[in-house]
Order: C-alpha cells, then structure tokens, then sequence
C-alpha cells in the first residue's frame, strides 16, 4: 500500500517535471502563452524562497521579477537535461546571492523591521487576540533570525527542505553539491537551529 | 548493522523524513533506544521542523504580475526592433563578420575588465556569522570564448551568450 502511493507520487512527479520542459520548449519555439503557464505555477514558490533567502517581500518580489526575466531571456538555449525546477531554483539562489553579496540590503533595508509583508493590521489593540498575536509574532520574529543568521548554503537548503519539498538530489542540484554534503548541509543547520530555539520549543 | 553516534550526521534527516530503507531504519532506532544523546537530538530536529510552520509565506502582491508582464513585453518589443532594425538598415553577408568584429571588442573589454576588477568585499550582515562569497571567473572560459568566435554569427547566439556570461560570471561560491 505504501509501496504503491510511493510509486503513484514519483510517478505524478514525472508528469509534471515533463510538462514543465515541454512548457519550456514551446516557449523557445516563440509561444508566449507557455511562458505565462510557467510563471502562474512557479511564481508563488520563487517568490517565497527568495523572500526566505533575503526576508524582505518587497526585495523578494523585485529578485523574482529578475529570475523570470532571466528564464525568459534564456529560453533559446534551453535544454530539457535537468528537471526545469532544479533549473529555476539554481537561478533563483544565484540572484539571491547575488543580491545579498553586492550589500544593497544592508543600505536600503532592516531584513526583519522593512516592509516584509507582515500584517500589521493584526496588531490592532482592539483586538481581542492582541495579546496571543503579539506572541505568535515574536516567536516568528526569532524563528526568520535564527533562519536569518544560517550561513547562505545551509539557509538554502534548510528552506529547500522545508518549505519546498525538495529531496536531496534535487537541493543537490539546484546547490551543485553532492547528496551527502546537502545532508551534511542540513545537519548542520537543524543542529544550529535546535540551538537557538530551544527556548522556543515544547512550551 | 551496527550504527554509531558519528552516522547520525548522515542519517538523522533522511531518518525523520522517512526516507531511510528499512535496515538503516532499523539500525537508527535500535541505536535510538540505547543513546539518549543521540535521541535528544533527533527530538530538537523534530522540535525545530515544527517551529519552522509557524513561518508563513506571502502572497505576490496585485503589481507583481503586472509589471512583469510589462518587463516582458518590453523586451520582446525591443529584441524584435533591434532585430529587426540591423536586418533592415545592414545587408545579410556583412552582418556575420560585424558582429564577429563587435562581439571580439566586447570579449577582449570583458576579459580586461575581468582580470582587473577588485574583488567584491564580504557580505557584511547585521548577524556575526554571515559568510563571505567570492566570485570566480575561469580562464578555460576565456579561452573557449575565443576558439568560438568565428562559430558565433548570429545576433541571437550574441544575445544568449550574454545572458550565460552574465550568469556564469557571477557564479558564487557559498561557504
Ligand atoms: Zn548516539
């Protein structure tokens, strides 16, 4: 039974990886519309791990824009040899990187008090859960620091994993490491992780 | 098989994913029952992939769309005039040894600039242990860029190498 849905997934996975290339294929023969089925699908998911790479919305948005465009640009020499999402998660963590390398975030933005897409009108003092929010709310604000203060290729990984669902060969590929190193990767961080949030944890 | 404290750096993620076949499985548990530090571990990893939901994500906001639409249209609108305009305005045999011409100026200026750009400075993060990245740019590169000159008469093969040099180029090292 098990067995069965395991193999039922990775077959659905193929699927999808396949119609993905064919997306991309018909964009490189010149159909347009192919593009705007790629972004519908895939902008959600670019846009939230680049907003867990640099932790500022607004800055995610701008980056995303970026990685499409750059998709887009490249869609000539496009070839179908890896799975298209490994692809697009490799583009998107060279802007990411880029982005926090060339030091623009630490002249225009505080990563955790900018304009991050945080709901502030929670924190409205009518509300009844004013309270429990406010906690719920710092408790995130330390969880996105902890996450925050990962060296980048294991905050990477770390969000990969986590909030992607990306296995191991994947994380491997869209990091251009081996397997065990991304394992490794992700020892690591959950290990500093389980250290910073311990005080968090079981209370 | 027998499993040691030492494994538990390779394992302990596939372990709590469900992905371990059943004899490491089986191995990882038994050593579970008898190493309480190893245990305690493997409890914060779950701790910590618990805490790490109340994280959400965000949702694009309405202007996304929009103005990556009109990114997009922008450039196909551009490409195709300056596809256009050089097909029109040069005759077809010249523009193969033209662009021969323009593209080897515009490698022997990105390989000057290269070889004598500083390099970028560290990442300096509000948080002590941010990593420095570096940027490497190889010389096998250069080299086959070269070789291929003579292959590159096309103003679309120009365009995409440009956009590969530009990614290429900035390839980071992580760590
Ligand atoms: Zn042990």
């Amino acid at each position: 039974m098990l067995e069965k849905s395991g193999f039922n997934r990775l077959d659905m996975e193929a699927v999808v990886a396949r119609s993905d290339a064919e997306l991309m294929l018909r964009v490189k023969g010149g159909d347009e519309r192919s593009f705007a089925d790629l972004l519908s699908k895939h902008r959600n998911p670019v846009i939230n791990y680049l907003y867990r790479m640099v932790q500022n919305a607004a800055i995610a948005e701008e980056l995303a824009q970026d990685v499409f465009l750059r998709v887009y640009r490249a869609r000539h020499s496009y070839e179908p040899t890896a799975k298209f999402t490994t692809w697009l998660y490799r583009i998107a963590t060279h802007v990411a990187l880029n982005f926090l390398r060339d030091g623009r975030h630490a002249r225009n933005t505080a990563p955790l008090d900018g304009p991050d897409g945080e709901p502030i009108r929670e924190l409205r003092v009518t509300d009844p859960n004013v309270e429990d929010r406010l906690v719920a709310r710092t408790r995130t604000v330390e969880i996105r620091r902890a996450i925050l203060t990962l060296p980048e290729k294991q905050r990477a990984a770390v969000i990969l994993h986590k909030y992607h669902d990306l296995d191991y060969r994947e994380i491997a590929a869209t990091l251009q490491c081996s397997e065990s190193a991304v394992k490794s990767l992700l020892f690591r961080a959950y290990e500093t992780l389980r250290g910073r949030l311990a005080h968090l944890a079981g209370g | 098989m027998m499993m040691k404290c030492n494994d538990l750096e390779t394992n302990a993620i596939a372990y709590m994913d469900g992905k371990l076949p059943p004899a490491q499985r089986n191995a990882m548990e038994l050593h579970l029952a008898v190493c309480p530090a190893c245990r305690e571990r493997i409890e914060g990893f779950t701790q910590v992939l618990g805490l790490l939901d109340e994280w959400e994500g965000v949702q694009p906001s309405s202007f996304f769309q929009t103005r990556l639409t009109a990114r997009l249209e922008e450039e196909a609108v551009t490409q195709g005039w300056w596809k256009n305009a050089w097909r029109a305005w040069i005759p077809r045999p010249v523009t193969g040894s033209l662009f021969a011409i323009v593209f080897a100026v515009v490698v022997t200026v990105g390989v000057v600039l290269l070889r004598y750009s500083p390099t970028p400075s560290p990442v300096e993060m509000s948080q002590p242990a941010a990593p420095a990245v570096a940027v490497v740019a190889s010389a096998g590169d250069e080299t086959a860029l070269y070789q291929d000159l003579p292959l590159l008469e096309d103003w679309e093969v120009l365009r995409n190498f440009e956009v590969l040099q530009e990614l290429s180029n900035t390839t980071p090292v992580m760590q």
